[in-house]
């Protein structure tokens, strides 16, 4: 079973903070330039019974630099995090993805949650 | 938002053109294009999403029109993206849970990302005028095991494939351009690989297998 944390999940409060902070830590990792919504995230803000939420939720994450994190906490504690960005032509977008990886790691073990599959695309 | 102002695929239809299709069989034209395809690969899935929260949350009332065109505005945004390609090979999985789960994670880049990396990387070439770029993960068969002595004597009957499990192989990238008038082809052609290889080697990280560069027009300085 999973549970959504990343919005429209009230009674997640802890898991929810997470979502947060990863979104927090992630926006200020260098090379980022934003972070963009997945349509699992868009989908799953639609389910749930919890359509004027979600309305509110989407038209927050569309609007220009607002973005999240899709993170989803199995039962058992285990955090998978699936997010997209967008990097600076600058950088080394696999050198961006390993310190995102290294940074969401440390977030879901400093929370007390145990971390799953990690997915970082770079988009265009 | 006017029907001729929506986002075209490579081919020239929209997103809402593939949609519309979605729980027919393909066209004659999308069983042919691969932008068709692949957009109604990912449709498919989002069609499959759907159907899936709506027979899990029966009686959720209908989504207004600001979160059908939200979740449309992503739909559009993550097709233009094309394919994903890894950025680095996943190992061996960990243990469910584990606290080094460092190979359970995939990073990878769109095939729209690279283009733009290719782009910005061929406008160095003062000479050459970019006109259109294409990417794929070029792939080869997994080694075949070494002959036994023991197969079959050929039959003269060409067979089937049998779905071989290929591996990948690094980047195939296609690039047309224009150069400008009086400038050397071939010396314009090499310094366009050199700068893309340059670009996708210390930028993405990913090996470029193929370059194929086709100069259609000359344009003057």
């Amino acid at each position: 079973m999973r549970h959504d944390i990343t919005a429209g999940n009230p009674s997640a409060a802890g898991p929810s903070e997470l979502a947060e902070r990863l979104h927090d830590k992630i926006s200020s990792v260098p090379g980022v330039e934003r972070l963009h919504p997945t349509i699992r995230y868009a989908v799953a803000s639609v389910g749930a019974g919890n359509l004027r939420a979600a309305s509110a939720s989407l038209g927050r994450i569309l609007g220009p630099g607002e973005s999240t994190v899709d993170a989803y906490a199995h039962a058992d504690g285990i955090v998978d995090v699936t997010v997209d960005i967008s990097t600076d032509f600058s950088t080394d977008a696999l050198a961006v993805c390993r310190e995102i990886r290294r940074v969401i790691t440390t977030e879901v073990i400093s929370a007390g949650l145990l971390v799953g599959q990690i997915r970082v695309t770079v988009r265009g | 938002m006017a029907v001729d102002e929506l986002p075209e695929l490579g081919c020239g239809r929209t997103t809402e053109q593939v949609w519309a299709g979605i729980g027919r069989p393909p066209d004659q034209h999308e069983r042919d294009c691969e932008y068709c395809q692949q957009a109604r690969q990912q449709l498919a899935l989002l069609d499959r999403a759907i159907r899936s929260v709506r027979e899990l949350a029966p009686q959720t009332e209908q989504p207004r029109a600001r979160v059908k065109n939200a979740i449309m505005d992503i739909a559009r945004s993550e097709i233009r993206q094309g394919r994903r390609i890894p950025l680095e090979r996943p190992g061996p999985l960990p243990s469910a849970g584990s606290d080094t789960p460092v190979d359970d994670a995939e990073l990878g880049i769109t095939e729209r990302a690279l283009i733009a990396v290719v782009t910005q990387a061929a406008d160095r070439v003062p000479a050459a005028r970019t006109r259109h770029v294409r990417v794929a993960e070029a792939t080869r068969p997994v080694a075949e095991p070494e002959p036994t002595g023991l197969e079959q004597e050929p039959t003269g009957i060409e067979q089937e494939p049998t779905g071989i499990e290929q591996e990948p192989t690094g980047l195939d990238i296609s690039i047309t351009a224009s150069i400008r008038f009086g400038a050397g082809v071939v010396e314009t052609v090499d310094q366009l690989r050199d700068e893309v290889t340059a670009a996708i080697g210390q930028l993405v990280g990913i090996t470029v297998h193929r370059i194929d560069v086709v100069v259609e027009d000359v344009h003057a300085s």
